[in-house]
């Protein structure tokens, strides 16, 4: 699965580009993400604007892949589409993790935590 | 045996789904397709996406796991404020041989106690209405219908 990365100031921000994270591309997704979180900086925005369809499949992947960040670093969702918004609300998973609206916002989260 | 439901068979469209998970990411497109030709708004198009992906999937991993070459069908109908939906499959019965019920997995526990699956069933029973599983003569059925604006 295509995740691209690049720094953003302090930040890795880390882009999907498929359009979805299913049971077809949820492993792939994992270990795509397991590479980019190794190393990874103190935050890494995970950008979902690309994602119009996750399923649980999908979902059991992202909460593997926050499983995967190292202690005292965190991983940020950001940009979700409604579709994806609504699982993660339907799961309650949208108070369990850091979802921005936007890239930046996850900059403001580090310096508010600062 | 068939429940006792008025037939919505008038307009009824069956998807034969390879039992493969890209068989299932073909389905679901088709289905989409499907249900706004129907005219149903984008948002309940999501909702049919993310229910039936749920149901085919299950289908693929738990009934028709590592059967090569195999398929099932979906069909789909509709009807004043609802679309109708039915999968058959000559695949393992449900456990016990009826609808498991399921709750949310626990997300309120430390992060390395996240539970990575268990969402998907208890979705479909969340959002699915009326559901009805059978199992006759090595076939099981399952109906179940989503609200939908059309």
């Amino acid at each position: 699965m295509e995740i691209s990365s690049q720094m953003n100031g302090d930040l890795l921000v880390a882009t999907v580009a498929a359009e979805r994270i299913d049971a077809a591309s949820a492993v792939l997704f994992k270990d795509t993400m397991r590479s980019i979180l190794d190393g990874a900086p103190d935050t890494t925005v995970l950008d979902l604007d690309n994602v119009t369809f996750v399923d649980s499949s999908g979902l059991g992947a992202i909460v593997a892949a926050m499983k995967l960040v190292q202690p005292g670093k965190r991983l940020v969702l950001a940009r979700l589409t409604p579709t994806v918004q609504r699982l993660f609300s339907l799961t309650r998973l949208d108070s369990v993790f850091e979802i921005v609206g936007d890239v930046a916002d996850a900059c403001d989260e580090t310096r508010q935590a600062g | 045996m068939r429940a006792k439901r008025p037939s919505a068979d008038t307009n009824k469209q069956t998807l034969h789904v390879t039992a493969t998970n890209l068989g299932v990411r073909q389905a679901l497109k088709d289905a989409v397709a499907l249900v706004a030709d129907m005219g149903v708004v984008a948002a309940d198009q999501a909702n049919v996406e993310l229910v039936l992906g749920e149901v085919l999937n299950n289908i693929v991993e738990h009934a028709l796991p590592h059967v090569p070459g195999a398929g099932f069908e979906l069909a789909i109908s509709h009807r004043p404020g609802q679309l109708c939906f039915a999968t058959t499959d000559q695949g393992r019965p449900m456990p016990g041989g009826e609808i498991p019920s399921s709750d949310l997995p626990r997300t309120d526990v430390a992060i390395h106690d996240m539970p990575e699956g268990g969402f998907g069933w208890p979705l479909f029973l969340m959002l699915a209405d009326d559901i009805l599983y059978t199992r006759q003569d090595g076939t099981n059925t399952l109906e179940f219908r989503l609200p939908v604006c059309v």
